[in-house]
């Protein structure tokens, strides 16, 4: 998974990934008194990435537009969301859900006011959590896809969580939407 | 006097962590309210008295800065204090809350004790 050469959207996007970085170690150190640790950041592979757990997703619009996604195994999300809300959550609820949907808007949100420093004015969309076994989440071709991943390994744990980030431009996103307007036209 | 808390935010885990913060307080709390965007923040303002309001800023149907236009241009809720608490980090997001009239402003990730500072200069 990991490239031996630096792919070019790790380099463009180097002080960015850095914002993640210390924005979930914050987040995590913060809310729920946990201490994570950034292990490899690398660029994902279409549709190798097969989830089975949680992936919360929030999306970012404005000068450059995307989403950052936390994806975490089911167990980790009930242990976050038992720190988070100081209660014991041993399966996925509604609780749990809206705890992890939660911390992924405050990761995002650090990303997203990053960004407003150096491009002006960006939109958050509120926050979309998905559960489940074997899927598979993507962006579209166009955007590459930056996973950064994460272990915690305190009171026992040794869990592992990614981040994942896509950002495209704003010509890019148009030329996008041109082509899924024409592709839905074609449809019709 | 026991005072009326309305905590606003579209994360029911945010509402609930804040609820217990509050009761960490020396706040001399009445009813703690919540709602999970500005229209029903609004319907709950209206039809109760309440001394704080706590809010989030990006919410579904009317967001915190609008709620907090619309506290302050209504004539029995402008003197109400309000807190916003928010992911929103950036300096023209909290410029434009405190023009509009906010008491304070705490962005997540944040800790109970920043919560705790922000309400002894409030209350």
């Amino acid at each position: 998974m990991t490239d031996t050469v630096v792919p070019d959207v790790l380099k463009k996007n180097e002080k960015l990934l850095e914002v993640v970085k210390t924005t979930a170690c914050s987040v995590f150190a913060t809310m729920l008194g946990l201490t994570v640790t950034p292990e490899e950041t690398y660029v994902e592979k279409h549709g190798t990435v097969t989830n089975a757990g949680l992936v919360a997703m929030v999306g970012m619009a404005g000068p450059v537009s995307g989403s950052g996604c936390l994806c975490l195994s089911k167990a980790f999300g009930c242990f976050v969301a038992s720190r988070f809300l100081m209660g014991e959550y041993e399966e996925v609820n509604d609780e749990v859900l809206d705890a992890v949907a939660e911390l992924t808007n405050m990761v995002v949100g650090g990303l997203k006011t990053a960004l407003e420093e150096d491009l002006g004015p960006m939109g958050l969309s509120i926050p979309t959590i998905v559960f489940g076994e074997n899927y598979i989440t993507r962006s579209p071709s166009l955007g590459e896809r930056m996973v950064l991943s994460f272990k915690c390994e305190e009171e026992g744990l040794d869990e592992r969580f990614t981040i994942l980030v896509c950002l495209i431009s704003e010509s890019q996103n148009r030329s996008y939407l041109r082509e899924l307007a024409e592709f839905h036209a074609h449809l019709t | 006097m026991a005072l009326n808390v309305l905590i606003v935010d579209d994360s029911a885990a945010i509402r609930k962590i804040l609820q217990r913060v509050l009761r960490q307080t020396e706040v001399p709390l009445g009813e703690i309210l919540e709602a999970g965007d500005g229209v029903e923040a609004l319907s709950l303002l209206k039809a109760q008295p309440v001394g704080l309001v706590l809010s989030d800023v990006n919410m579904p149907n009317m967001d915190g800065l609008q709620l907090l236009a619309e506290i302050r241009g209504t004539e029995s809720l402008k003197s109400v204090p309000v807190l916003m608490i928010t992911t929103e980090g950036s300096q023209n997001k909290v410029m434009e809350a405190l023009n509009l009239g906010a008491s304070g402003y705490v962005r997540k990730p944040f800790t109970a004790e920043q919560i705790k500072e922000k309400l002894v200069g409030i209350v």
